[in-house]
């Protein structure tokens, strides 16, 4: 296995460059211009080019891409355009956490949620529970989030004003001792991780149900009836555990949705994450700033489809990687 | 059997995953609380002597010299001190400047309420030629780590305001000082630093009074600090973190794209500490959610709040009140008066096909009826405009020039004589040509997405055929900017003192602005003739006329001056809005602390 988790990381190499190199250009193709924000009234009309010129954007783009391939391979990603020259790498070292923490959370809220509905479903096949769960789901899934983070604010925010709003943290919670900290820290990603997982649930209670149901008719769920266990021991011990496995699969899968979809619930909740930065960087075009986002989460993805495939093979021994 | 064994095998794996997930969770929410465990003990709660300011975006730099945004110049506005205090006179519309003992003019109308004293200048001095101009600083203003403020401060700054591989925005402020007529200001002519408290400054041509104070009153930096920065590192210094100022606030902690706190800085007597102990700006990217944190009182103060919010937050139960200013912003419709193509292809000048004459533009704008969007969306806070010389500035404002009624019937006339008539499916053409276009906006804006379909409801009624299409705003500036496109909707915000060249020159290389290619040789020689008056009141008749002409030529349908609209708590005193910045003198303002943020 190690052997195999060794070649998947050196076939990923080539991939991660191929996806830069593609994001290099493609960026420079978008309208739009780093200098933009000093072409205006009342600024010199040499700034702007004064500031293309700080930047190596007057060089022809082979050049550009020469000069940035030679910095890259020597682990320099750059400084960011829009964001006070800071290195790229200490922007993401300050947004990276923030997004992490909201995307495992998610992750573990969406399994949960999700293996919970669909083995309810899938038990009480065809009753009205089922019915009604799967309609509901079908709902969530189909609502856009960013529409349905805003509805979440108008209700638990503004309305019943259970939740904040938006931020990581009350204003003045730098006073709090470390306890009162971390509840306030967490108050504030319930709504965030709510809506996010909601969505992904709905869809991992779908597919736990169909693979529920297809486990449920096979002959070792009669046998272990038979032998006279309960419906609890049979379900979650015998029937559960095998319909997991397609499911383990859509972890990693499902680890890009979660990063794509912290990117417009940072926006919406502001939180200072990869979404954020990377919102923000492709408005500004910040190109060293997206090229070293599309690394972070280039890898991300790469690793989690990995882990996945991994983890696929560890919980399945008819599966020799 | 063999599956159950395997079953087994997996129970007694998969716990373990599963803790260790929990495990991880908790050791990253700690290390999240950890990053930003700084402790501050007030004996207040920290509502009651924080104000809070919810922001758009982050600002870029808190350095004078770089700081390239509206929010950024807010920011360090607070930490630094400045050489003149300005202040906008409501009753003449002129711009003011004011040093501890003088003014450049005698304030006419209402006394604002600001605490003045901040400005560093004693006095100054022009001279009889115009073209030098004299500071004496007062000798009593120190940076906040004791050392004393300088006329060599002054020099220093302004020598990396030139510096091109620093590439200040504000180097424009610099264009008539000795050599810039060269290309390269020759700083020891142009500055000089006989003793601490004089400062000089030398023109290479006559400047009239206003702009030389308007132009040599950039903020200063601290010599003693900067010195050893070199200028490939001075966007990169760390020192930008930690602005060394002397205004009424310092900064106290920035974590970028969250918030900014500055905190009350006891050591300032230009003119005093600033009143509320702490000022939080947070960054909230969704106007929906600023919205809602100033209805709950999570946050004081959002800015350009839209009309239709109104009653939702005067209902409020945190207690907000709504204060608009202007009119400094409006919206307008460019038709391309030449055309592009041609332009582009050899450079040569021709009408375009549909809004080259006079008289189609002014058809378009009598078609339009700007009062139903006014009504429908700004309500009383938006006025019809005429031409880009704001009502605010009512020394130069022309109250003789009224604005072209809502009156279909006379374009249809217009059109008909220009040759415009309809054809079979009620469009009209004339030569083969269909008058059809395609009127471009840019993507998120609620007000200009309005209008736009009332524009092209009232177009199709007098026979024209205009098609809406919204773009990503990079691409669109990008397009207009190249004179891609041929009609589109947008808004300028204007400066305070007026130099529209930029905008309707007839060199279209130098004006870069000038997207709809107008040419009027009159316009060029108005703006040259005002701008060489020294004393800005005798220009008003040349402003007159070129008020009167813009309106005759309607080379842009202008369509209404907006007032921005800012939701204030109101636990919060003595807020003055000013022309200038919502902000203007952020430094008096109070909290009452009886009404602290809401939970």
């Amino acid at each position: 296995m190690l052997l195999y988790i060794a070649r998947r990381l050196l076939v990923a190499i080539p991939l991660v460059f191929g996806v830069l190199t593609l994001t290099f250009f493609i960026i420079r193709l978008a309208p739009g211009d780093p200098a933009a924000l000093f072409i205006q009234p009342g600024i010199s009309p040499k700034v702007a080019d004064q500031i293309r010129e700080q930047y190596g954007l007057n060089d022809p783009l082979l050049i550009q891409y020469i000069k940035w391939l030679g910095s890259v391979l020597q682990g320099d990603f750059g400084r960011s355009f829009s964001r006070a020259q800071q290195p790229v790498f200490d922007v993401i070292a300050q947004a990276l956490p923030v997004t992490i923490t909201i995307a495992l959370l998610t992750l573990v809220a969406n399994f949960i949620l999700g293996i919970f509905i669909g083995v309810i479903s899938a038990v009480k096949q065809n009753s009205f529970l089922d019915r009604s769960l799967t309609v509901g789901a079908l709902f969530f899934y189909s609502m856009p989030e960013f529409w349905f983070a805003l509805m979440m604010i108008i209700v638990f925010a503004l309305k019943l004003q259970i939740f904040p709003a938006s931020g990581l943290n009350e204003v003045g919670a730098e006073s709090y001792g470390p306890v009162r900290f971390l509840l306030d820290r967490i108050w504030h990603l319930v709504l965030p991780v709510t809506v996010l997982s909601i969505n992904g649930a709905a869809g991992i209670a779908r597919y736990v149900r169909g693979s529920m149901l297809e486990v449920i008719r096979q002959d070792y769920i009669r046998t272990a009836k038979a032998k006279g266990l309960s419906e609890r021991v049979v379900i979650f011990r015998h029937a559960l555990r095998n319909a997991l496995l397609p499911v383990i699969t859509l972890m990693g899968g499902s680890l890009p949705f979660i990063f794509s979809g912290a990117l417009f619930i940072e926006v919406i909740f502001a939180f200072p994450g990869m979404g954020r930065v990377t919102v923000e960087a492709i408005f500004a075009r910040d190109y060293p700033l997206i090229i070293a986002n599309t690394f972070i989460s280039g890898t991300l993805i790469i690793i989690g489809n990995l882990v996945a495939d991994v983890l696929y093979a560890v919980v399945d021994p008819r599966i020799k990687l | 059997m063999n599956k159950l064994a395997a079953l087994d095998g997996f129970r007694s794996d998969c716990k373990k995953p599963g803790s260790l997930v929990v495990g991880l969770l908790v050791a990253l929410v700690f290390t999240l609380a950890g990053c930003s465990g700084e402790k501050h003990s007030t004996g207040r709660s920290p509502g009651d002597s924080t104000l809070v300011i919810a922001m758009l975006g982050d600002a870029n730099y808190l350095n004078p010299v770089i700081g390239a945004s509206v929010t950024s110049s807010n920011v360090y506005g607070l930490l630094y001190p400045g050489l003149l205090e300005s202040e906008f006179d409501t009753t003449s519309g002129l711009l003011n400047f004011v040093a501890l003992e003088k003014r450049l003019r005698e304030q006419t109308g209402r006394q604002s309420g600001k605490k003045q004293g901040a400005a560093l200048a004693k006095t100054w001095s022009m001279s009889e030629d115009h073209r030098s101009l004299t500071y004496v600083l007062r000798g009593d203003a120190k940076w906040n780590d004791g050392t004393p403020i300088t006329s060599h401060d002054f020099k220093f700054a302004y020598r990396l305001y030139g510096d091109p591989v620093i590439a200040s925005p504000r180097q424009q402020f610099l264009a008539e000082l000795m050599g810039a007529e060269k290309g390269e200001i020759d700083f020891e002519k142009a500055i000089e630093t006989p003793d601490d408290t004089t400062l000089v400054f030398h023109f290479y041509k006559k400047v009239p009074e206003q702009l030389a104070l308007f132009h040599t009153s950039l903020t200063p930096l601290p010599k003693h600090v900067w010195k050893d920065v070199p200028p490939q590192e001075f966007r990169n210094s760390r020192l930008n973190q930690e602005p060394l100022g002397a205004g009424p606030y310092v900064l106290k902690d920035w974590r970028k794209q969250q918030q900014i706190v500055l905190a009350s800085n006891p050591l300032c007597n230009l003119p005093k500490p600033g009143n509320i102990p702490r000022i939080m700006y947070r960054i909230v990217p969704d106007y929906t959610v600023r919205l809602a944190q100033l209805q709950t009182g999570a946050v004081d103060v959002v800015e350009n709040i839209k009309p239709e919010d109104f009653e939702g937050l005067e209902n409020a139960n945190a207690g907000v009140e709504i204060k608009s200013v202007g009119l400094r912003v409006y919206d307008y419709v460019g038709w391309s008066n030449i055309d592009q193509d041609a332009y582009h292809a050899d450079g040569t000048i021709t009408p375009h096909p549909l809004f080259g004459s006079v008289r189609v533009r002014r058809a378009l704008t009598l078609a339009i009826d700007r009062q139903s969007i006014l009504d429908g969306y700004l309500g009383e806070y938006g006025k019809v405009a005429v031409t880009d010389i704001s009502p605010s500035l009512k020394w130069a404002y022309n109250e003789k020039v009224a604005p072209y009624p809502f009156d279909p019937a006379e374009a249809v006339r217009l059109l008909e004589e220009e040759g415009w008539k309809p054809g079979p499916d009620g469009i009209r053409e004339k030569g083969g040509r269909k008058f059809s276009f395609v009127l471009y906006t840019n993507a998120g804006n609620a007000r200009r997405n309005f209008a736009s379909v009332i524009i092209q409801q009232n177009l199709r009624e007098i026979g024209i055929d205009c098609r809406l299409d919204v773009q990503e705003s990079n691409v669109f500036f990008e397009n207009l900017r190249l004179r891609k496109i041929d009609a589109w909707m947008a808004g300028w915000s204007i400066g305070l003192e007026i130099d529209p060249l930029d905008g309707w020159g007839s060199d279209l290389e130098k004006s870069r602005f000038n997207f709809t290619g107008y040419q009027n040789p009159r316009i060029d020689e108005l703006c040259e003739l005002a701008k060489s008056e020294l004393n800005p009141l005798d220009a008003k008749p040349y402003w007159l006329e070129y008020q009167e002409i813009l309106h005759r030529d309607q080379p842009t349908t202008f369509l209404y001056w907006i007032k921005e609209t800012q939701g204030f708590n109101k636990r919060i005193g003595g807020e003055e809005l000013n022309i200038l910045s919502t902000f203007y003198n952020i430094d008096d303002w109070t909290l009452s602390p009886a009404a602290s943020v809401a939970e």
